[in-house]
């Protein structure tokens, strides 16, 4: 199962492939540690200078934050930065999360950038949810289980923010224990625990990171599609447009990865990371958002040929208001930021060209931006409560406020966190380059390593690859059932796995119990809440309750399995954490028998053949 | 039941047997003769369905029964560009599953010339054929007969070439060019999805003047996506060696059929209009009800079975999804000529009479589609 679920060196791929390479040749597991906890770990001036910038934003959204928020609904730059935010945050983590369980192996440099714009534009969303409501909701009669509805906004945002930063943070731990091992503040360590990377720590951790994906996914897709088929059932009967929850989950996929990739070429820019992000990466971002623009196009094709087909005189009207009306300017804004720009990239040159991707990008992500704030227009003029874009201040400053947080955020996270996956870049190198990797001493003579033996009570081998380490691990166990073995390695180990065999309750069980939990919890709380009248639409009922409870279920899910990973993170290993093997392959036996079995061990070991098992390296341990 | 055969592995022209057949099956299925019964047994199921229900009831069976043969092909296009270029970067063996869909792909001629009767019987199923106010000025242009047959003549060219060039085996392009060519999927895809956002809305949904739903097209074209593969997982041959292994032939038509039922239920959800309940209300009652509720079950097996698949579990899923998606066309087409969702003897006559036709028109189609 695991197997398939990282890169592979066994298959030989065309080396004019795109032209481009997805990892550079000199690349090892090694160097991606260095470069990418070099970010971390720079001089303080350095640090200092970007620390500042993110204090000056951070303090611009806190003088923000307390201009007056308008006290009725309608205000449409707030209602619309939140929409857009919330677009940006569910369209990377849908993005990111679909890619992490397709198994696709280009999101290894990319992914966690994606992860952070999802969980910053996440909490931007929350800074623009103040005072606006969802103003819609009064035209479908479709109300709150129970409670105001700025609680059920407040707790889709904070659902939204528990499963990103849990994504997120399942993610980060592997890579936070290279940070400790290098000697960062002692905060990484705390928040590493006791990971050594052992073979059954990486399973659960891959199995978590699985299961924190799907939910996310689900949890995106669960409330893009609620909301807009709430906002497209709010319309007058028959101009209701059944192909919106599709464009604005379309959109909000085009505005996350418009955002991420300008994230992504200014990241790669400023740090200098072009061996990790190569110009494929960018050129495969370019193709995204071309297939996504070209999706766009296609939705708003067909909703406008439509209602000139069948649309009645009012809806057609609006189509009209769009060309040439009070919502030309944002109708052409979408048109020429979020539609056409990206079939610019049909063009091979402006694919590989970082200005035209962050630039694009960006157009993409203010396109997606102004369709939801024509959307919101049509729905606020039809309730007769529209504010004018212009006269709020408030709105403005809100998003004005939100953008500065969302830099701020970025550039905290990409002063102290490892901004590239350390853990999954290696995986990617190990397939890609498994000549540099990974860096280890020369193979030994069998006749001399066996001099390097002192007595103890373990025994710890070094090894060059996975392979090599699940080969000797079926030695030892062949001969003796009951040795207690340990696999420790930089990346996940199915192959040890599979020789070592240790009983474990699967994360995805947790995860599905805690769903379960969650999820039905909430929908008995909304049964018992509700006076559910009799003859009430059997539809009305369905985003009142299930909305809500299927949010609940997927957050618990998201949290049992983070819960689960950070219970199996202090589990205790073989051999002492300073031995940890978050550099090599690394096999530990613990030996209980007779004097002299350890040197037995270590003479077996050293006497496999160098292609097939032989360590790199062995030595005793006590204890 | 034998397992069935591989299409792929038949040469055209191929005689299996020197002996001549002993049984009628064996007869039958004898491909020198397939052609020749096929027309045989269509021709038999049309006159006798003519003769049970009228040219009428014919007229309106044809139609479902025909837009089950289109969907095979017309399913299979998308299904046979994201497995081609997924397979792009793996040069194992193609799998048994791209090699049927391929050969769906040779079907797209024979539905385009069993298409001819439904211009035949334009004012029989197309209340704005036979004379009915058109909605608004663009629909008084729109649906005429000369636009709609240009319109279709547009897009059966488009499919037809889409399909041909799809169904080349061995036209991976960075197997030529050394690269992969995104471009081809991408360009494909998106003039599938333009063209059956046309025909769903020209042959399906125009059957019920007063219902609309732009969302119709990428539901019509989602669950004839998940007939063609259900379709093709059964007639596929097991995979052996490498592509075994890699090969999850159930995640994809899980997420076809996920996709499909949440696209019903956005529908459903967001139409709130009397004529909406008026469509509805002629589809979910009595045996259309039953449909409901038994395609939701079949879509939450299929989400099941993913958890532990298998091949027998993964035919016997395929083959569910395969019959309610059948069902799910005539659950479209018939209420609104008839009133209610309900399958007569007439439509599962002309359903055979279609297939008829169709088995004896292939080989003569095949030309156009060279296996290399």
């Amino acid at each position: 199962m695991t197997a398939t679920r990282f890169p592979k060196a066994l298959t030989p791929l065309p080396e004019s492939l795109y032209g481009e390479r997805i990892v550079a040749v000199g690349e090892s597991i090694e160097s991606v540690a260095r470069t990418v906890t070099d970010v971390v770990l720079a001089r303080r001036a350095v640090r200092r200078r970007w620390l500042l910038a993110a204090g000056a934003c951070g303090l611009l959204a806190a003088l923000l934050a307390f201009v007056p928020r308008h006290p009725e609904e309608g205000a449409l730059v707030a209602v619309a930065s939140y929409e857009g935010w919330i677009g940006i945050a569910e369209g990377s983590l849908l993005v990111s999360s679909v890619l992490l369980l397709a198994g696709v192996e280009w999101r290894c440099a990319v992914g966690r950038i994606a992860e952070t714009v999802a969980l910053l534009a996440a909490l931007a969303a929350g800074f623009c949810a103040g005072t606006p409501a969802e103003p819609w909701m009064r035209g479908t009669g479709l109300s709150p289980p129970f409670g105001p509805v700025g609680f059920w906004q407040g707790a889709g945002i904070a659902a939204l923010v528990v499963v990103c930063a849990s994504h997120w943070l399942v993610g980060l731990l592997p890579d936070l224990a290279v940070l400790r091992e290098r000697g960062a503040s002692r905060l990484y360590g705390g928040l590493a625990g006791g990971w050594r990377g052992s073979a059954l720590q990486w399973r659960i951790w891959d199995e978590a990171h699985r299961a924190t994906a799907l939910f996310g996914a689900l949890l995106a897709i669960a409330l893009q599609v609620g909301a807009s088929v709430m906002q497209a059932a709010s319309a007058v009967a028959g101009r209701q447009d059944t192909l919106l929850p599709v464009t604005y989950l379309v959109d909000a996929v085009l505005s996350g990865v418009g955002a991420s990739a300008a994230v992504v070429v200014t990241i790669r820019a400023v740090h200098r990371l072009h061996s990790l992000i190569t110009r494929r990466h960018l050129d495969i971002l370019a193709r995204l958002i071309l297939v996504l623009g070209l999706a766009s196009l296609y939705c708003h094709a067909t909703t406008i040929l439509a209602v000139l087909l069948h649309g009645d005189a009012a809806a057609r009207d609006t189509v009209a208001r769009g060309f040439h009306g009070d919502l030309a300017p944002a109708f052409w804004t979408v048109v020429t930021c979020g539609l056409l720009p990206p079939q610019l990239f049909w063009l091979p040159r402006l694919r590989r060209s970082s200005l035209a991707v962050a630039g694009i990008g960006t157009l993409a992500a203010v396109g997606a931006y102004a369709d939801r704030a024509m959307g919101l227009a049509v729905t606020l003029r039809d309730a007769s409560t529209l504010v004018s874009p212009a006269a709020d201040i408030a709105g403005i400053a809100a998003l004005a406020g939100s953008i500065a947080l969302f830099i701020a955020g970025l550039i905290v996270a990409l002063q102290t966190l490892p901004i590239i996956s350390i853990a999954q870049m290696r995986a990617l190198v190990i397939a890609h380059n498994p000549a540099t990797s990974p860096a280890g001493p020369a193979l030994e003579d069998p006749g001399t390593g066996a001099g390097r033996l002192v007595r103890g009570q373990s025994i710890v081998a070094e090894f060059a690859s996975a392979r090599a380490l699940a080969a000797a691990a079926g030695l030892l166990r062949a001969r003796d059932r009951s040795l207690r073995l340990d696999a420790l390695g930089p990346v996940p180990i199915p192959e040890a796995l599979e020789v070592l065999r240790p009983a474990v309750v699967p994360i995805r069980l947790r995860a599905l119990a805690g769903a379960l939990v969650g999820g039905t919890g909430v929908l008995a709380v909304c049964l018992a809440a509700i006076p559910l009248a009799a003859g009430a639409a059997p539809w009305g009922a369905w985003p009142s309750l299930v909305l809500p409870s299927l949010t609940a279920a997927l957050t618990a899910g998201t949290l049992a399995a983070l819960a689960a990973l950070l219970a199996a993170r202090g589990r205790p290993g073989q051999i002492a954490d300073g031995q940890a093997g978050l550099d090599h392959f690394v096999l530990a036996a613990k030996v209980d028998g007779e004097p002299g079995e350890a040197e037995r061990i270590g003479q077996r070991l050293l006497a496999l053949p160098a292609s097939d098992g032989r360590p790199l390296a062995i030595r005793m341990v006590d204890g | 039941m034998s397992r069935p055969r591989d299409p792929s592995q038949e040469e055209p022209g191929r005689r299996a047997e020197a002996s001549p057949p002993r049984t009628a099956r064996a007869f039958l299925l004898d491909p020198a003769r397939r052609s020749a019964a096929g027309l045989g047994i269509g021709a038999a199921a049309f006159g006798l369905a003519l003769l049970l229900g009228g040219s009428h009831r014919l007229a309106v069976s044809y139609l479902p029964a025909w837009l089950c043969l289109l969907a095979l092909p017309v399913g299979a296009l998308p299904v046979a560009i994201m497995v081609e270029r997924a397979d792009a970067w793996r040069p194992q063996p193609e799998t048994a599953l791209l090699e049927t869909l391929r050969w769906l792909l040779g079907l797209m001629p024979v539905a385009a010339l069993l298409g001819l009767p439904i211009l035949a019987l334009l004012p029989v199923l197309y209340p704005w054929a036979a004379g009915a106010a058109p909605e608004s000025p663009l629909s008084a242009i729109w649906f005429t007969t000369p636009f709609l047959l240009l319109r279709l003549a547009l897009v059966f060219a488009v499919w037809i070439g889409l399909a041909a060039m799809f169904a080349r085996r061995g036209g991976e392009p960075w197997g030529k060019a050394g690269r992969i060519d995104d471009g081809r999927a991408i360009l494909g895809l998106g003039l599938h999805i333009v063209c059956g956002t046309l025909a769903a809305s020209d042959l399906v949904m125009a059957v019920f003047v007063q219902f609309h739903s732009s969302l119709a097209g990428l539901l019509l074209l989602a669950g004839w996506s998940a007939l063609a593969l259900s379709a093709a997982i059964l007639v596929a041959s097991p995979d052996v060696g490498p592509s075994r292994r890699r090969l999850d032939r159930l995640t994809p038509l899980a997420v076809l059929l996920a996709i499909w039922a949440a696209m019903h239920l956005v529908q459903a959800l967001v139409l709130g209009s009397p004529e909406a309940a008026l469509w509805y209300g002629a589809r979910l009652v009595g045996e259309g009800s039953v449909l409901t509720g038994f395609a939701g079950a079949i879509v939450l097996l299929a989400a099941a079975v993913t958890l532990k698949p298998g091949e027998y579990r993964t035919r016997l899923v395929a083959a569910l999804a395969l019959g309610v998606q059948i069902l799910a066309v005539y659950w479209f087409v018939t209420p609104a000529m008839r009133g209610s969702f309900k399958v007569t003897l007439t439509d599962a006559l002309a359903l055979v009479g279609v297939a008829g036709i169709a088995v004896g028109l292939v080989p003569a189609t095949r030309r156009l589609f060279p296996s290399r």
